[in-house]
């Protein structure tokens, strides 16, 4: 236990976390450096083109120190986004170090700090470590003060490098195994193991990655989840390098995964301990949530004859993303559908993105909406999740909505803008904490609602991307909350329902029926876009009919190039949603969620 | 059933111009050299040689001469290519042969000389009788000259003598309009088309439009003036046969009903098309690499495309729907088989829209029908 290191690298987006990775992978010689050239911890497509990690991976590293001798070092990446921030905390505490990298040129960033908070939160030992010193823009001197006032650490214990040009790397490794304290643990009491992320292998069932703390796992034997309450047997262990290599046991202080023999990721939930069946601990790790989905949209197939192909999708997914929630719906506009939880709005886009490409599916995609609590009139209490399960309200029904509590860290400078932010989302002013170097810690309540939007982007937009945010589920409210319809030549079109707070309805409302004037595009007759909360019509405007549509000239050289537009045309009505009598661009639907943008 | 006849329309395209206008995206070269223009006629009389094999001995019921600027051509160069048409094919003693002017390149004594060289019908590009929005068209010719021209061509002897006419520029109302189409009436057109101003790639009002000047009336206004046009034309006793074309009854053009119905033609000269049928072919698009080919005695080498059932039956769909005898689908099912279930009930909803009628049958588009004539061939062919 003695020789073996267990870190993470945490970064601001592009500071270089991937490619220090990489490096450190090369000169362990676990991968070659032409393998390298693809950032091997990230590797579904849609991480490496949005440069965001969304699931977190582990990979284990065999280090000769000239002075110390053989180490074996476990570095588990961490995802990148607040909508994963409990998938980032598992992994941080199956961790005893990390790597903080901060770009020489950019100097300390927002999510330099969020990740290094949360890191010092789980007692990390932290290496602080300049990344890209070999940019023209480097300002090294600048970085060190910065870093130095953060951690209040010598200037001395800094590390500076180019992980693009190999610069300093073995200096990382030494520091690693000099400065993270190595893990502590029984490896003879009872099994506790930490699950900090858990994988889908299609010939396997589910793969939970591990840390194990204490006790000894070994291959066969039978095990328990502990808050799932599910008994498996041991089928393979071992640790990860580019593949699985199986071992015989893994001990205390060691990481790897095990094959359970399971076939579905959410019974080997994130956070969970497994333990030995037969002597299992009485004391699991601590940390376990059950995470749920927030986040509720509708998906449809863009052709209703993908819609077994789209349950078959869901189903896939589902297996690889325990926190990923489905069941059928129907809509009077769109047909037959889904309605799916997600954790945020990123996850949802993430899951959206891979349906489109890896299951060759076009989507679309209803307004999101958050789970509110419906006490009927009869004294039922429901969880509504679709604005077309709303019921009209009355005074006899009481709507409860979900609320957070969000910690925002931020620089005194932005605070001003954020407090206004805030205002404008409901929000619910708690307290303010004064932090080192003019930050401030800022407590609010938020509806989720008023979160899941675009609250992140725009917080981040306002503060220059400084500020950063944190926020928990805290318990339902009661809220003045109603239905708010939209409807196109009379007709409600399910699809483009929302549910919102009473005060804001009527803003909504204007919004929804102007921004459905610039995507429809004009049809044979006038189309009615009109917002209306039960049979009160709030917001009203049209699209006026449109009146020519043609080329003016079409002789023999024409012909040709002609029917060739005309298949363009073809091409775009395909790409319409047929509603009513009205058509309505698929991309409509989406487009409706970056109404914010226009403000 | 309304099909082509089953002769064939002669294009020939006349690539000179004193002066592109700024709209205007057909192959034409700018500034007219007189060696280019006099050694034009040998190299289409060499390429008819060339293709005459395939062509030959069929019947052709309309000639056209169109460009570019074909006013250009010295009348006699006109007469030798009739000369050749005739010995080659069965010309028909009825056929329309029509020669495209810009009354800035014709006199009294040219329009004559035109005239006796075979011509019989007469398209004048007129474009406006207001001297601003000639000039904002780029024109040569300004309203007097219009006006001659127009004189000048009803009594050289045409049968037909038709005007074209450019709609759509910001600088338009409906009162301006009125003043000049009194002027044009006394003048008694058989033919008369408005062709609504178009941006095309390349051209340089698509970049005056870029830079952010105001090149086009906006969409309605537009639309007003074409119907206010539409009412003026019938109370004048002319007949809208096709999008943007209008004729007295009897006197519509025979060799452009042809392309609209899917006759076959032959068309000669860099970038025209031909078509037998079942192919539709074009020349290369410049002067260069058509004479290039041709010195050497080849055909120049052709672009084509075959056309198969979707392609045909898309083809047949919008050019109907471009014309006011409509859409029969009477006639569609004898071509394709059976059409899709959801017209009917589509034409009926467009027909209810006002744009037309529709019996069970026939769909005629009526004036407003015919500005939407591709919108509605899209929502057909789905």
């Amino acid at each position: 236990m003695q020789n073996i290191r267990n870190f993470c690298i945490i970064a601001h987006i592009d500071h270089g976390k991937s490619t220090l990775a990489d490096r450190l992978l090369e000169i362990t010689g676990t991968i070659s450096s032409q393998q390298a050239h693809g950032q091997v911890l990230d590797n579904m497509d849609l991480e490496q083109e949005r440069g965001i990690t969304i699931k977190a991976h582990a990979v284990t590293m065999n280090y000769q120190d000239p002075e110390l001798g053989a180490f074996v070092l476990n570095l588990i990446d961490t995802p990148g986004h607040v909508d994963f921030t409990y998938e980032v905390s598992r992994s941080l505490a199956a961790c005893e170090g990390a790597l903080l990298i901060v770009d020489a040129s950019q100097g300390v960033q927002a999510q330099t700090l969020s990740n290094l908070y949360l890191a010092l939160g789980h007692d990390l030992t932290i290496i602080p470590v300049i990344n890209k010193i070999d940019l023209p823009s480097a300002q090294l001197d600048v970085t060190i003060a910065q870093i130095v006032d953060l951690l209040g650490c010598e200037a001395s214990e800094i590390l500076a490098v180019s992980a693009k040009q190999g610069l300093g790397i073995p200096e990382v490794l030494s520091a690693v195994v000099r400065r993270i304290p190595a893990p502590k643990g029984d490896p003879t009491a009872p099994v506790r193991a930490l699950i900090f992320d858990s994988i889908f292998d299609t010939y396997r069932g589910a793969v939970p990655y591990i840390r194990v703390f204490d006790g000894t796992l070994r291959k066969g034997m039978p095990i328990l989840f502990v808050h799932n309450q599910k008994q498996y047997q041991a089928e393979e262990l071992g640790t990860m390098t580019l593949g699985r290599r199986p071992k015989e046991s893994l001990s205390a202080g060691e990481v790897g995964y095990i094959i359970p023999g399971c076939k579905n990721v959410r019974e080997t939930r994130v956070g969970d301990t497994i333990t030995g069946a037969r002597e299992p601990t009485d004391n699991p790790l601590p940390g376990y949530k059950l995470v749920k989905p927030m986040v509720f949209a509708g998906l449809y197939p863009a052709a209703s004859e993908d819609y077994t192909n789209l349950r078959d999708s869901l189903e896939k997914l589902a297996l690889n993303d325990a926190s990923f929630t489905w069941e059928p719906e129907t809509s009077m506009a769109l047909g037959f559908g889904f309605r799916c939880g997600f954790l945020g709005l990123l996850h949802m886009e993430v899951v959206q993105e891979r349906l489109e490409r890896e299951f060759n599916l076009n989507l679309i995609t209803t307004l999101p909406t958050v789970e509110y609590q419906v006490t009927l009139e009869d004294g039922q209490v429901v969880l509504i999740e679709s604005p077309a399960k709303m019921p009209v309200l009355s005074r006899q029904v009481t709507v409860e909505e979900p609320f957070i509590s969000a910690e925002i860290i931020t620089p005194a400078e932005y605070f001003g803008a954020i407090m206004k932010l805030a205002l404008d989302r409901r929000g619910v002013y708690k307290s303010t904490e004064y932090l080192e170097g003019n930050r401030q810690t800022l407590h609010y309540d938020f509806p989720l609602a008023e979160v899941i939007y675009d609250f992140y982007d725009r917080l981040k937009s306002i503060s220059r991307g400084y500020a950063s945010l944190d926020y928990e589920f805290i318990g339902y409210r009661q809220s003045d909350i109603i239905r708010l319809d939209i409807m196109l030549n009379g007709e409600i079109v399910d699809a483009l329902s929302i549910i919102v707070h009473k005060d804001k309805a009527f803003e909504w409302g204007q919004r929804l029926t102007s921004k459905l004037k610039e995507l429809i595009p004009r049809q044979l007759f006038d189309v009615a876009i009109q917002a209306s909360i039960g049979s009160k019509i709030i917001a009203r405007t049209n699209v006026r009919a449109l009146r020519k549509n043609v080329t003016a000239k079409c002789y023999g050289g024409d012909i040709t190039r002609k029917r060739k537009l005309l298949e363009k045309q073809r091409e775009g009505k395909r790409r319409m949603k047929q509603i009513g009598s009205v058509e309505i661009p698929q991309e409509a639907f989406m487009a409706l969620l970056r109404v914010d943008d226009d403000r | 059933m309304r099909t082509a006849d089953s002769t064939i329309g002669i294009y020939v395209h006349v690539p000179f111009c004193v002066r592109r206008c700024p709209y205007c995206a057909f192959y034409s070269l700018e500034g007219v050299a007189p060696e280019l223009l006099r050694e034009y006629p040998e190299l289409l009389l060499r390429e008819l040689e060339l293709r005459k094999n395939t062509w030959q001995g069929q019947r052709v019921g309309s000639i056209f001469f169109g460009g570019g600027t074909p006013s250009l051509l010295n009348p006699l160069d006109v007469k030798r290519l009739m000369q050749a048409f005739r010995a080659e094919f069965q010309v028909d003693s009825a056929a329309e042969i029509t020669l495209e002017a810009n009354p800035g390149t014709v006199d009294e004594q040219r329009l004559a000389d035109l005239c006796a060289a075979g011509i019989n019908r007469l398209s004048l590009g007129v474009q406006a009788l207001n001297d601003q929005r000639l000039i904002f068209l780029g024109r040569l010719h300004n309203r007097e000259q219009a006006l001659e021209a127009l004189r000048f061509a009803k009594t050289a002897g045409f049968l037909k003598v038709s005007v074209d006419l450019m709609v759509g520029t910001p600088l338009e109302t409906t009162d301006t309009w009125d003043r000049e189409f009194a002027i044009l009436l006394e003048y008694q057109p058989d033919g008369i088309s408005f062709y609504n101003l178009t941006l095309e790639e390349g051209t340089r009002l698509a970049r005056r439009a870029q830079s952010g000047e105001k090149v086009f009336l906006p969409h309605d206004e537009a639309v007003d003036l074409l119907l206010h046009f539409a009412d003026r034309m019938k109370a004048a006793g002319y007949r809208h046969y096709e999008v943007s074309n209008w004729a007295l009854p009897g006197a519509e053009s025979r060799h452009n009903k042809h392309y609209w119905n899917r006759g076959h033609y032959l068309g000669l000269g860099p970038s025209a098309h031909s078509f037998s049928g079942k192919r539709r072919e074009w020349n290369l698009p410049t002067l260069k690499l058509y004479s290039k080919a041709l010195k050497e005695g080849m055909l120049p080498p052709n672009q084509s495309e075959n056309l198969g059932i979707e392609e045909t039956r898309s083809e047949w769909v919008y050019l109907n729907l471009r014309q006011d005898e409509g859409l029969n689908l009477v006639h569609f099912k004898k071509k394709f088989g059976s059409w899709p279930q959801y017209w009917k009930a589509m034409l009926e909803s467009i027909s209810a829209q006002g744009l037309g009628s529709f019996n069970g049958e026939i769909f005629s588009p009526n004036d407003s029908g015919l500005l939407l004539a591709d919108e509605i061939a899209a929502r057909l062919l789905g």
